[in-house]
């Protein structure tokens, strides 16, 4: 996870396959970061999720929103996307763990608990994605299957 | 048959408790959820080319959460929000369930949800979905199938 | 300009969560009623002005389809924009609503689904464009 309120930084996260590639930026206070999340609850492994929050959505979340706020963005202003959330296989219901699905499941408990609505989301279907941030701008691009978009 | 009506049924129910109840359904039912308390249970009959009751039971102190997830909120709701929740929980996967079983011609009315005790006929179909550290029982009645018993 | 909204069905859950989402839109938001059946909406139509209905159709006491037909015959409400939140899965169902000029969100639905279906039905507000992807 990487906050920045630097306004030529260019954060990028990899590999994002069922994890959850989440951007958040404050367009007035420009301040921005990326969350780069595996699982979906920490009560699977508790001791990891101490150890590092960001693995898991509903530790790494909140950690992400509580530390772009100690940074100077405001709830209000902050817009968020969320990219990844992949199945392993081509048809959803063959994925036997559904972690990509599940994940986003969790992600949107909390938007919703925390009063945010997603400004754009690319998610599932089966390829990989890379996500990037540029603080000064907010513009998220995805980049999957040799293709590049903004998001 | 029944087969096919637990597949729909299973499928109404996991769609709804993702999305409406931010909950992480499974099939599989281990020994804590197995042996969770009844909490509450909610009906709707629905009329069409054929009729029947969905009754919705939840089970191991579910029905706060379900509630709290669906309004964004931490606190416990009343009771009042809680049966509430659970008669549109079931309205929602009634309303998804019979597309499913009879097609996207039919034309169904699904009744108003109301609390639930138990029901005489013996269900055509029935599922348990694991949520978290509790369940949610659906059994499905039919008291008029011309249709269904052609199959 | 703000925006007067009746949202119309039986569970009050959903109307609070429907609420929430209209709060969240950030739309210019003026007064929001609440009904609970399509009689009870007809009644709130009569003494407010509405600029947008948001309507369940399975409902007790006068459900959304027969709402939706009276405001048709009434030359005042014919043009409300109607957004219909519903599960109902029937495709001829929905085609007669739609025809009468409804726009259509299926429960369940993520909040930015109904962000979008109002901000559509609206026009004249900027777009927010959601993603192309779902799971």
């Amino acid at each position: 996870m990487r906050i920045s309120a630097q306004e030529g930084d260019v954060i990028v996260t990899h590999a994002l396959g069922s994890c959850l590639g989440v951007a958040v930026h404050d367009p007035v206070a420009c301040v921005g970061g990326l969350l780069h999340v595996m699982l979906p609850l920490s009560t699977i492994d508790p001791a990891k999720a101490q150890a590092n929050p960001f693995m898991f959505v509903d530790t790494g979340f909140p950690e992400l929103l509580a530390e772009c706020f100690e940074t100077g963005a405001l709830r209000q202003r902050l817009e968020v996307r969320v990219a990844g959330g992949a199945n392993s296989w081509n048809r959803g219901e063959d994925d036997f763990f559904q972690i990509g699905k599940r994940n986003l499941v969790v992600l949107r408990k909390l938007l919703w608990k925390n009063g945010l609505l997603l400004k754009s989301y690319d998610v599932g279907g089966t390829a990989s994605r890379t996500m990037s941030l540029e603080i000064g701008s907010g513009k998220v691009t995805i980049k999957s299957g040799g293709q590049i978009k903004n998001l | 048959m029944s087969k096919k009506l637990e597949t729909e049924l299973f499928k109404a129910a996991t769609l709804t408790f993702e999305e409406l109840g931010f909950l992480l359904p499974t099939p599989e039912i281990d020994e804590q959820q197995l042996n969770a308390q009844v909490e509450a249970a909610v009906s709707v009959d629905f009329d069409g080319p054929f009729s029947g009751k969905l009754l919705v039971r939840v089970c191991g102190g579910l029905l706060p959460i379900i509630t709290a997830n669906m309004l964004g909120e931490e606190d416990i709701p009343s009771k009042s929000l809680q049966y509430d929740a659970l008669g549109e929980i079931a309205n929602v996967i009634c309303g998804n369930m019979l597309p499913g079983i009879a097609g996207s011609k039919d034309v169904f009315h699904v009744s108003a949800p109301k609390i639930s005790e138990s029901v005489d006929l013996p269900p055509v179909a029935e599922v348990q979905v694991g949520l978290g550290m509790g369940r949610a029982d659906l059994l499905l009645f039919v008291s008029r199938y011309p249709a269904l018993a052609e199959e | 300009m703000a925006l007067n909204i009746l949202v119309v069905d039986d569970s009050s859950v959903m109307r609070a969560i429907i609420i929430k989402t209209l709060h969240l839109s950030q739309l210019p938001m003026g007064e929001v009623h609440e009904a609970a059946n399509g009689q009870e909406a007809l009644k709130v139509l009569d003494g407010n002005w509405i600029d947008l209905a948001l309507v369940d159709i399975n409902m007790p006491v006068m459900d959304g389809e027969e709402m939706i037909n009276r405001l048709k015959q009434n030359p005042a409400t014919s043009d409300l924009p109607i957004i219909i939140v519903s599960t109902e899965g029937s495709e001829s169902r929905k085609e007669v609503l739609m025809q009468k000029g409804a726009r259509f969100v299926h429960k369940p639905f993520t909040p930015e689904t109904l962000r979008d279906a109002i901000l559509r039905t609206l026009g004249g507000l900027d777009e927010q464009k959601a993603g192309n992807g779902t799971i």
